[in-house]
């Protein structure tokens, strides 16, 4: 096992935790109405087509 | 290293999931809604996050050209999954059909194991790179 290869893997898992426990610690915190609410915001923002992998490489 | 990419699949898929304990004064049905949104949005995040750092990486020079095709294949197959995904999220927002969760909840478990072997095809690219 490359010990490279697993720095990278460990520091891509350390950037899903932190992200995930900050979005976490937000939606526990939601009322009934709120999250709702968070519910209809989230579907509309989603977009119908994604750009491709191409285009997020290589912003305009 | 399996072990590792495994790891990265659990964390994929466990979103940023509300637990009904914590949030006793959120309905199960509204919990299981907005769990299920937040995955989906997070998947599309994931999805920008790792692409935009792909280019970054190949502009300095940590991977080739050949490594970006390659990674943009699993990529493209990963944005149709997500934009089906995107789809069916915003028809459960309005209409609550009990079918659309299981459907939903497929396509994020396929991105998620699309993500785990690119992560894990990446972060080999990038050591072969460095050594």
């Amino acid at each position: 096992m490359d010990p490279s290869a697993i720095i990278w893997l460990v520091t891509e898992a350390v950037k899903l935790v932190v992200a995930r426990v900050a979005a976490k610690g937000l939606l526990n915190n939601l009322t009934q109405a709120q999250a709702e609410a968070e519910i209809q915001t989230i579907a509309a923002s989603l977009p119908a087509v994604l750009p491709a992998p191409t285009d997020l490489e290589n912003p305009v | 290293m399996k072990r590792l990419s495994i790891m990265l699949l659990a964390l994929t898929l466990s979103g940023c999931a509300v637990q009904h304990s914590q949030a006793p004064q959120i309905t199960a049905q509204t919990t299981l809604q907005l769990n299920l949104a937040s995955q989906v949005q997070q998947a599309n995040k994931d999805y920008a996050t790792f692409f935009t750092d792909v280019g970054n990486a190949q502009r300095a020079g940590q991977m080739t050209a050949a490594d970006v095709i390659l990674l943009n294949v699993a990529g493209d197959k990963l944005k149709g999954l997500l934009e089906k995904a995107n789809a069916l999220e915003r028809t459960y927002a309005q209409n609550s059909d009990a079918t659309l969760p299981a459907q939903i909840s497929a396509l994020v478990v396929e991105a998620a194991q699309i993500y785990a072997s690119m992560y894990g095809q990446r972060a080999t690219m990038l050591a072969r790179k460095v050594n």
